[in-house]
């Protein structure tokens, strides 16, 4: 019976439909194109797929989803998009996970997939994609679309030190995502996001394209970096090859060849010896560490951005005499000496001390 | 001032212009000359692409020989952000 399934790959001579079988491969949103790469994936027989979504099925989203049907309005997106895929092909397994990949991807497990297929629809969302797979070494196949382009950006960490998704992105970006916070890392409680028209014409074009570069990434390791922008309505399309920016706050920052180490989130005094003030700890998110009212100190620490900027108000009737402390960079010395006890809310830390780079990804949920 | 002479547009082709550029310009004041001329969409934001080598012009690149020459085209591309569905 499989083997009949895929006869009409079987004929193609460049298509291996044991490798295609043997990946394991994640889709992080399940959104239009995430809907679009799944849909291509369970029908090319792809062996392994885990689907990361928080979000539940909703209207609008039945014109551009072709695995959602109006009985799911509701669902998580990521369950009804495994079922239907695991339908389209009852030989491969499809797992969800129904929640934030930031929080439920472990770096220590990323690097036992093949790839990964980003298909979120912000950019901090991206730039966390790209963080995690550059750090894990993992292939990476970023998806945008808007209702006229689609693009496929395809990055290679797995084979090579390639330009990563960070390398070219504008300042405007990052100013626009600045603008969802105030000055202080802190969610700003008034700000509409802008809503990007898009249809499933560009959704299918874009995953289409996304699919197929990510199947043929692993014979063609040494590849640098590349975009392919296709425009639906003319049918043109463009492959540029993306360049290494040598100030990018991602690939430049992070270590090239990273120590991966799993910690617990308690800061505990009684580990360490040393010269801990000659580390610098850099967390992964801004912490906001916190208050201070005239004389009185609290500390807070945790995610600055689990709070929004009415916190002052929150916590005094007289918000103007509030100041708040937000940092991301501590030395351990410093993170130990102040805030033992407390258990770190970030993803992760990057410790430097000069010669040595190492990644410690807290165990569990932040904010325990 | 060393110049060089290129052809700019947009990535859908409405927007075309034969223009000559300081060497000294970064991709990113190629991007804002593009922006501001052409009424191009403020709420998008933009990469540059040298069409005739098939590369990205970082926003802190300059024009410099070697990576823009006469004649070449360059292209204002649409950063895309949408994949899920707008919320």
């Amino acid at each position: 019976m499989t083997g009949e399934r895929y006869a009409r790959h079987d004929l193609i001579d460049w298509f291996s439909q044991e490798t295609v079988a043997g990946l394991k491969v994640i889709v992080i949103g399940a959104g239009a194109v995430g809907n679009e790469v799944i849909k291509n994936l369970a029908l090319l027989g792809v062996g392994d797929i885990n689907i990361f979504d928080f979000d539940r099925i909703e209207q609008h989203n039945l014109t551009r989803s072709v695995l959602f049907r109006e009985g799911d309005i509701g669902h998580a997106k990521a369950d009804v998009a495994a079922a239907r895929a695991r339908e389209l092909d009852p030989n491969i397994t499809v797992r969800s996970y129904v929640g934030d990949f930031w929080s439920l991807l472990a770096l220590r497990d990323l690097g036992a997939y093949d790839l990964v297929f980003c298909c979120v629809d912000n950019f901090e969302a991206r730039i966390r994609c790209n963080t995690m797979c550059l750090l894990a070494k993992v292939d990476l196949i970023n998806l945008g679309i808007d209702s006229r382009f689609g693009v496929v950006e395809a990055f290679r960490f797995g084979a090579s030190t390639t330009a990563c998704y960070e390398c070219g992105l504008p300042d405007s970006v990052y100013q626009r995502m600045a603008q969802r916070f105030s000055c202080g890392h802190l969610r700003k409680l008034s700000f509409v996001e802008r809503k990007i028209p898009t249809t499933i014409v560009t959704s299918s074009v874009a995953a289409a394209i996304g699919v197929s570069q990510g199947l043929r990434l692993g014979s063609q390791p040494q590849e640098q970096a590349t975009r392919v922008l296709v425009d639906t309505i003319s049918g043109s399309s463009s492959r540029t090859e993306l360049v290494r920016n040598p100030l990018c706050p991602a690939c430049a920052r992070l270590p090239a060849e990273p120590t991966l180490m799993s910690c617990r989130r308690r800061i505990d005094a009684s580990h360490f010896d040393g010269d801990l003030d000659a580390i610098t700890v850099t967390l992964s998110e801004p912490v906001l560490t916190g208050y201070r009212i005239g004389d009185t100190h609290v500390d807070v620490f945790k995610r600055a951005s689990d709070f929004d900027d009415s916190y002052a108000s929150f916590v005094s009737d007289a918000p103007d005499t509030v100041d708040i402390e937000i940092r991301d960079q501590f030395t351990l010395g410093e993170l130990i000496g102040r805030y033992a006890g407390h258990a770190i809310p970030t993803k992760f830390a990057l410790l430097e001390d000069g010669e040595r780079n190492l990644v410690l990804e807290f165990e569990g949920e932040g904010n325990e | 001032m060393s110049e060089v002479k290129i052809v700019l547009r947009t990535a859908d082709q409405t927007r075309k212009a034969e223009v000559a550029l300081a060497r000294s310009m970064v991709g990113a004041d190629v991007i804002q000359a593009a922006v501001q001329n052409w009424a191009m969409p403020v709420d998008t934001d933009y990469t540059l692409v040298n069409t005739a080598t098939g590369k990205a012009i970082l926003p802190t690149q300059a024009l410099a020989e070697g990576i823009v020459e006469d004649g070449h085209t360059l292209e204002v591309q649409p950063v895309l952000v949408a994949g899920a569905a707008e919320r």
